[in-house]
């Protein structure tokens, strides 16, 4: 996942994979026609390198599909019992996906950090609480969103400067980097300052049914609200994308 | 790592599903660094071991009692200044409605709700609200004509008693539910409190004879109404992770 916090597949699902390619084609240089073969040249590869955040390989798209429900939930109920060897069990099964929420919610760099590890810290002390009929992901989920709130509410009581926003690193983006990821990088700097736009309520219901695949009845019981409330926000949201990249000359439906 | 890119002209349609030759091009989330993995485990050894929290159900009731029979004791009057031999009829009512708010809002706090999460938040807030206005209304039920020229005219000491006993029984409740509660929990603290201020008012229902309107008000009611705006106040950062 970028630095910006946006992968790729988040644009697709979206948008669409034949819209996110129409965009690209409205609105830049149109790219070429035969598909770049599947070893990455050197370049593009440390140009990608030096954007994503260092670390361990990423892990494929694949990995949101094999999410082990059942071996989160085993993992979980014994650490919930107090059983401490079982954390890294739990963190195996939860940390990536709840990586990749926290970034979305915070659009990406070291406050997603932050926020996974204060997420987990508080986890870890509510552990005797976790219910076994409750999933352990949407459990972690809700915590994260609890530490976030706590966040902006600091935030707004004590301003500070946490680093370049996502315009900032596109600003220092190198002029070297391959055409189409700029233009990737600008589509998802477009949906990510829509996102950072909306009520941080509808923010997250967003990111929970479009972006993460929670159902919506699970997304209204980790945000406490009625079903009929988070599609009403899911489609407030995407009607705010929709009508930005309608502004740009494009007809999409996210 | 592919980088084959999306091809415009050879993309599949939105609409389509069949979106797999996405899948391997794009990446997926990330692990987060092992060095930051090690370093929380070293901060979590440090973390408080998990405690039962079911048995200080018991100090609900209790804290009002023992701040009861401090004002006793202080006071040099005996602690049940209701005839318990003679409980009136109007007094059984209302101690029994007491009982059954404060056993509706204590069942509403708990419930298990969707998904492992509890009631919603207008579910929580619509109990409380009903619960809370019950529990200041009950006591004013309880007013006679008995004249009782000992007591404080506005009820001062037992608006203290109240409040006292009240600290007591949400400070139990909070600690009972404490970073349990990821979702709603400002409405569930509400609940609490109104559980809270059910338990006290059945406490200062036996404490306290009055029976004069302004006594009731300002005495029991008003501080019953108090409570359940401090657990507002004070308790959801107690119940939340």
């Amino acid at each position: 996942m970028t630095a910006i916090g946006w992968a790729d597949r988040d644009l697709v699902a979206v948008f669409g994979a034949s819209t996110v390619a129409r965009y690209e084609r409205a609105m830049f240089v149109p790219r070429k026609t035969a598909p770049e073969p599947a070893v990455p040249s050197p370049a593009s590869e440390s140009a990608r390198a030096e954007r994503t955040v260092s670390g361990p390989a990423p892990i494929s798209h694949a990995h949101r599909e094999a999410f082990d429900d059942a071996g989160a939930c085993a993992a979980m109920l014994r650490y919930a019992q107090g059983d401490n060897s079982a954390f890294s069990d739990v963190y195996a099964q939860l940390a990536p996906r709840l990586h990749g929420f926290c970034v979305r919610l915070c659009a990406g760099g070291a406050e997603a950090d932050d926020l996974l590890q204060e997420t987990l810290l508080k986890l870890h002390r509510s552990r005797t609480a976790y219910r076994p009929d409750a999933h352990p992901l949407h459990w972690a989920f809700a915590i994260a969103r609890c530490a976030y709130i706590d966040r902006l509410r600091r935030r707004k009581a004590r301003p500070e400067v946490l680093g370049d926003g996502p315009s900032g690193l596109a600003a220092n983006r190198s002029g070297s980097e391959p055409e189409s990821e700029l233009r990737a990088a600008q589509l998802r700097e477009l949906v990510q300052s829509v996102l950072l736009s909306q009520p941080e309520a509808a923010r997250t219901s967003y990111i929970l049914v479009r972006l993460e695949g929670v159902s919506v009845a699970d997304a209204a019981a980790i945000l406490s609200a009625s079903s009929d409330a988070i599609k009403q926000r899911v489609h407030r949201v995407a009607q705010a994308l929709r009508e930005q990249l309608q502004r740009r000359g494009l007809d999409v439906n996210p | 790592m592919s980088t084959r890119k999306l091809d415009p002209h050879s993309a599949p349609a939105a609409d389509s599903g069949d979106e797999s030759w996405v899948a391997d091009l794009l990446s997926g989330p990330r692990l987060p660094d092992p060095a930051a993995l090690s370093a929380l485990q070293a901060e979590l050894q440090k973390a408080e071991r998990p405690k039962k929290r079911w048995p200080i159900l018991l100090a609900i009731p209790v804290g009002g009692l023992v701040v009861v029979a401090a004002r006793a004791w202080l006071s040099d009057r005996s602690l049940w200044r209701i005839d318990m031999t003679h409980i009136g009829e109007r007094l059984s009512w209302g101690i029994a409605g007491l009982a059954l708010c404060a056993l509706l809002a204590i069942a509403a706090a708990v419930h298990r709700g969707r998904k492992g999460f509890g009631l919603a938040t207008k579910t929580l807030g619509s109990i409380a609200l009903g619960l809370s206005a019950l529990v200041a209304a009950i006591p004013l039920l309880l007013r006679g004509t008995t004249p009782q020229p000992a007591l404080h005219t506005l009820g001062a000491p037992c608006a203290t008693v109240v409040l006292t006993a009240g600290a007591l029984t949400l400070a139990a409740a909070g600690y009972m539910f404490r970073r349990s509660q990821p979702v709603a929990a400002q409405a569930r603290a509400l609940v609490l409190g109104t559980a809270a201020a059910a338990w006290t008012g059945i406490i200062i229902s036996l404490h306290c004879p009055a029976e004069s309107t302004t006594h009731l008000m300002w005495g029991h009611s008003a501080p019953l109404l108090i409570l359940v705006l401090f657990a507002s106040l004070f308790l959801p950062r107690q119940i939340q992770p």
